[in-house]
């Protein structure tokens, strides 16, 4: 009798430090894990593409909040990629990534982060594009240096239409090229990640922006498209798109 | 005094023994009708190759089906090098799948070949799961040959056969110890004497040297070497990806590991094939070595001195450019 009441007192006291040891554990998992950044734009930046379909998640854990699906194809039927930003660092791996169609602010780091096992291995580059639409300018920087500034059309912020080149940090998702001569893309595009905020829900395949050729080239430099980046086709052709690889950053400023 | 004249007599029959072999040497060997040896790094595998060698061997050709019987090997010296050469008998230790080590020894013939004289050994075979290696001895330590645990790059032939099991049975013959005598030859005549050398002397002595030139081989040939494993995160057609090779081995030597197939290494236009990579393990025999397949398909990983094989697969690569599609950009 004795020896029943002893070993139901130890189970009791075992289910107590029991339950305060998962307390303790499900406390652990809220603090935030560390993680450190891997890319620095224009000298050395990681991409990768997305390989599992999935969701991206507001704080490296499963239990956080989904963010957005993480999608294998994008409209024009490449393969989808991401921007790395950072990794967690010790434990599973998580990465904090750019995702198409979302908005970070210039300077800012997306918010974004998904589990490794959802991407490829990491790619590396080493150019960057920068923006300014103040300038129109487009400035193309290769480890660190600057390859070459050319001007650009960028979107119409007048009272007449308002579709704005939208600022924040993106990346180049595809590269297009092989269009019907004289057309308003030029000969040669580069996808964005970026989107137009006002023609997001009405343009076809979600108002997409990307920097292209133009068949008015007298418009440039100018605020004269409906979001996109234009160049000049010489520019285009020679200077930026055969030296550009996908994954490389874009600052729209 | 019993002593002393078993010194004496041994001194005597030391110095009778040393004359004739230093005649019969000497009949080995005509500067006139024998070659100098070439220069250079040359390995067993390359003795014949580089001219250093002729050999016949019994039964012809080896195979899978010569367990009980006696092997024999003829060996002609075709320059004025002196080899150190050795004719090695295994047999299993272990039931399961053959050729696997440690094996165990059943009959070693250790012996020179000076200059260009012609030499016969014969090691029996057991009658079980058995590997005969025919060895460039000179660097091969009397412990690795009992082991059975040196590199391929001494290797001149090997076969492998048998499907019984060896189980615990003593094997078939004890071993010979090497002789210092040399076989009669069909020599031409001689002139000029030539130094003999020790059959059994240590490692490192005169001779060929051994390269670190990973050499392909067969299967059988492999030793020392107990795994080769590989791990790579989805490699892509096209993308840098890498891969760790871990190499377990016993030698002392760090093995070289070659990745081949995917369209590795630089590409040869004459023979329309790709080199592969090739990179030493380090201490703890883990590399990890980047990779940019040119090709889907299979990487097969090797490592010298290794019979096992590991592969890393390559996925086809992925789509980030579109041609002749029209964008839907903005504008």
């Amino acid at each position: 009798m004795h020896r029943k009441i002893y070993v139901s007192l130890l189970a009791g006291i075992a289910l107590i430090s029991a339950s305060s040891v998962f307390g303790a554990t499900s406390a652990s998992a809220a603090t935030p894990r560390k993680f450190k950044e891997i890319s620095t734009a224009g000298k050395y930046s990681q991409w990768a593409f997305v390989e599992k379909k999935g969701y991206a998640y507001a704080s490296p854990s499963k239990s956080s909040e989904k963010v957005a699906r993480l999608k294998l194809k994008t409209f024009e039927k490449t393969d989808n990629l991401v921007y790395v930003e950072a990794q967690t660092t010790g434990g599973s791996i998580w990465y904090r990534v750019r995702l198409p169609g979302k908005v970070t602010p210039v300077g800012q780091p997306a918010s974004a982060w998904v589990p490794r096992s959802a991407l490829g291995p990491l790619q590396a580059v080493r150019t960057h594009i920068k923006i300014n639409r103040e300038s129109r300018t487009l400035t193309f920087i290769k480890g660190g240096r600057t390859i070459g500034t050319y001007p650009v059309g960028v979107g119409r912020a007048d009272d007449g239409q308002f579709t704005p080149t939208p600022a924040g940090e993106y990346y180049v998702r595809m590269k297009m090229s092989g269009f019907a001569k004289g057309g308003a893309y030029g000969n040669h595009a580069l996808g964005l990640s970026a989107t137009s905020e006002q023609l997001e829900k009405s343009w076809k395949g979600g108002g997409f922006i990307g920097i292209h050729g133009t068949n008015e080239p007298g418009k440039i430099p100018g605020a004269v498209s409906h979001g996109c980046v234009r160049m000049k086709n010489t520019h285009m052709d020679k200077r930026l798109f055969p030296k550009v690889p996908v994954g490389t950053p874009v600052t729209i400023e | 005094m019993k002593r002393t004249l078993t010194v004496l007599s041994l001194t005597l029959l030391a110095l009778v023994g040393s004359l004739g072999l230093a005649s019969s040497a000497s009949a080995a060997t005509t500067p006139a009708n024998c070659p100098a040896a070439p220069g250079g790094l040359i390995t067993g595998s390359e003795f014949v190759s580089k001219g250093l060698i002729e050999y016949t061997f019994t039964p012809d050709p080896w195979s899978a089906n010569m367990g009980g019987q006696t092997v024999t090997v003829t060996v002609t010296g075709k320059t004025q090098q002196v080899l150190d050469l050795a004719l090695l008998s295994y047999q299993s230790k272990k039931p399961g799948a053959w050729p696997a080590w440690p094996q165990q020894l059943v009959d070693n013939k250790r012996f020179a070949v000076n200059g260009c004289e012609t030499v016969t050994r014969s090691v029996a075979v057991a009658n079980c799961k058995y590997q005969v290696d025919f060895i460039d001895a000179n660097s091969v330590t009397s412990d690795q040959i009992d082991s059975a645990e040196f590199s391929i790059f001494p290797l001149i032939k090997y076969a492998v056969g048998g499907t019984k099991d060896c189980g615990d049975t003593p094997p078939p013959t004890t071993t010979t110890p090497p002789t210092t005598t040399t076989p009669p030859t069909t020599t031409p005549t001689l002139t000029t004497p030539t130094p003999l050398t020790p059959v059994d002397r240590p490692v490192g002595g005169q001779g060929t040297t051994t390269t670190t030139t990973p050499t392909t081989s067969g299967a059988g040939s492999k030793r020392a070497c107990s795994s080769v494993a590989a791990t790579s995160y989805r490699a892509r057609v096209g993308l840098t990806s890498s891969v760790v090779v871990r190499v377990k081995t016993t030698s002392k030597t760090r093995p070289t590991v070659l990745l081949k197939g995917a369209g590795l290494g630089t590409y040869n236009r004459k023979t329309r094939t790709y080199s592969g990579i090739r990179r030493k393990v380090n201490s703890k025999g883990t590399v990890t070595i980047k990779i940019k397949p040119r090709k889907s398909g299979r990487i097969r990983i090797t490592a010298t001195g290794c019979a096992k094989v590991a592969g890393v697969s390559v996925a086809k690569k992925k789509k980030t450019a579109t041609n002749n599609v029209s964008p839907t950009f903005t504008g």
